[in-house]
C-alpha cells in the first residue's frame, strides 16, 4: 500500500507536480526501498521513450496551411448560406407551422357547425365583481367589508369539505344513505357479534 | 507563448478575419498536430484530424470565452476530435475483426514482438506508439498532454474538463500499463 502511494507520487514528481514536503519522503522511502527505486527506472526510461512526435517537412506544413485555408473559404461561404433568412429548414418549419394552423381552423370550424353557434358565456359587466371592487376602492369602510366578505367566502369554501371530512360517520344523518346492501349486512353482523344486537336494518 | 498579441489575433479572428486565425493555425498547428498524432497513432489520420480540429476551431470561434486560454481551448477541441474518431475506428475494427475471423494470436495478444536483433531504445521509442495506442482514451489523452505536449497537470485538467488529481491518477496508471506493456523493452534500455 505504502510502496503504491509512492508509486503514485513518483509519476506525479516526474511530472512536476508533486508538493515538496511529499518529495523529501518519497526520497526517504527511496533509500530503503529497492522496488520503488526500479519502478523509478523503468518510468524514467519509458519518459525518455515518450519522445514528441517527429516534426514534419517544411513542405508538409505549408501544404496543410493551403488545404486548410480553401476549407476554410468553403466553410465563410457555407456561413453565408446560413445566414439567408429563409433558408431550407425554416422553410419546412413555416410550411409545417402553417399547415397545422391550417387543420386547426378547420377543425374548430367544422365542430362550431356541428354544435351550432358557439356562445361565449362572458359575465356581464353588472354582474361581475368589478363594480364592486370599484366601489371598495372608493370607500374605504366599504372596502374592508367587502374583504372581510371575500375572507369568509374563500375560508368556507376551503373549510367546509374538511369539516365534512373530519365529521364521524355516526353524526352525520345521510351516513346510512350511502351505504351498500352489502356494507350495511356486514356492519348489522359486526355490531350483532359485538353487543348481541343488531344494527339499522 | 506570448498571450498578448494571441489575444488580439483571437479578437481578429471571432471577428471573422481568416488572416488572424491562419495566424493563429501558424502558431498551434506542429503542437496539435502532435496532440493527435498521438492520439491516432498514425501519420495519415493525424493529418485530417489536425485539419478538423481548425475547422472546427474556425466554426465555432465566436463561443470562445475570452478571458480563457485560446491553446487550452483549442487543445479541448483536439481531444474531442481524437476521441470521437477513435471510438469510430474502434467500432470499425471490431467490426472488421468480426466479419474477417482475424482473431490471431497478434491481434488478441498485444503483437510486441521481442527486442532481440535491434536496439533497445529505439525498439522502445517504436513501440511506444502501439503501447499509447494501447491505452483507454483518458489516459491517452492525460499521458500525450503531459508527456508529449508538456503541459502541466493543471492545464490537462483545463484541457480535459477534469480535476487535477484525476489527471494525476490517469498518468499514474497510465504508466503502470504502458510499463506492463513495454516491460521486455524497459529492461534492455540503458540510457
Amino acid at each position: 500500500m505504502r510502496c503504491e502511494t509512492m508509486k503514485n507520487w513518483l509519476s506525479d514528481d516526474l511530472d512536476g507536480a508533486l508538493a515538496p514536503a511529499k518529495k523529501a519522503r518519497l526520497e526517504a522511502h527511496l533509500r530503503g526501498c529497492p522496488g520503488c527505486r526500479a519502478y523509478r527506472a523503468g518510468l524514467a526510461r519509458l519518459q525518455s521513450g515518450a519522445a514528441p512526435a517527429a516534426d514534419r517537412s517544411p513542405e508538409y506544413w505549408t501544404g496543410f496551411e493551403e488545404r486548410l485555408g480553401s476549407k476554410l473559404a468553403g466553410i465563410e461561404l457555407g456561413r453565408r448560406t446560413v445566414c439567408v433568412p429563409f433558408s431550407a429548414r425554416r422553410k419546412w418549419a413555416w410550411a409545417a407551422a402553417a399547415f397545422l394552423a391550417i387543420a386547426a381552423a378547420g377543425t374548430y370550424l367544422a365542430v362550431s357547425r356541428a354544435a351550432g353557434t358557439v356562445e361565449m358565456a362572458w359575465v356581464p359587466y353588472e354582474d361581475s365583481l368589478a363594480p364592486l371592487l370599484q366601489e371598495a376602492e372608493a370607500n374605504p369602510e366599504f372596502g374592508s367589508l367587502v374583504n372581510r366578505e371575500i375572507l369568509a367566502s374563500i375560508e368556507e369554501l376551503t373549510l367546509v369539505p374538511e369539516k365534512e371530512l373530519m365529521a364521524p360517520p355516526a353524526d352525520d344523518p345521510f351516513f346510512w344513505e350511502g351505504l351498500s346492501e352489502d356494507e350495511l349486512r356486514c356492519i348489522a353482523s359486526e355490531l350483532e357479534r359485538a353487543t348481541g344486537r343488531g344494527g339499522p336494518k | 507563448m506570448d498571450e498578448s498579441p494571441e489575444d488580439d489575433l483571437v479578437e481578429d479572428a471571432r471577428r471573422g478575419s481568416r488572416e488572424a486565425f491562419a495566424e493563429l493555425v501558424r502558431h498551434h498547428e506542429r503542437r496539435v498536430y502532435g496532440l493527435v498524432f498521438r492520439m491516432a497513432g498514425n501519420h495519415s489520420d493525424a493529418d485530417d484530424l489536425a485539419q478538423e480540429v481548425f475547422l472546427t476551431a474556425w466554426r465555432s470561434i465566436a463561443s470562445f470565452r475570452r478571458g480563457s486560454r485560446f491553446y487550452t481551448w483549442l487543445y479541448r477541441i483536439a481531444v474531442n476530435t481524437s476521441s470521437t474518431f477513435l471510438r469510430k475506428r474502434s467500432r470499425e475494427k471490431d467490426r472488421t475483426e468480426f466479419n474477417e475471423n482475424l482473431a490471431g494470436a497478434d491481434a488478441a495478444g498485444g503483437a510486441f514482438r521481442s527486442p532481440e536483433g535491434s536496439s533497445a531504445l529505439n525498439e522502445l521509442k517504436g513501440r511506444m506508439d502501439e503501447a499509447i495506442e494501447s491505452l483507454p482514451g483518458h489516459f491517452r489523452a492525460s499521458f500525450v498532454l503531459v508527456v508529449s505536449q508538456g503541459l502541466s497537470h493543471a492545464e490537462a485538467a483545463r484541457v480535459l474538463g477534469c480535476s487535477e488529481n484525476t489527471v494525476s491518477w490517469r498518468m499514474h496508471k497510465a504508466r503502470k500499463l504502458l510499463q506492463a506493456r513495454l516491460k521486455p523493452y524497459l529492461g534492455e534500455v540503458r540510457s
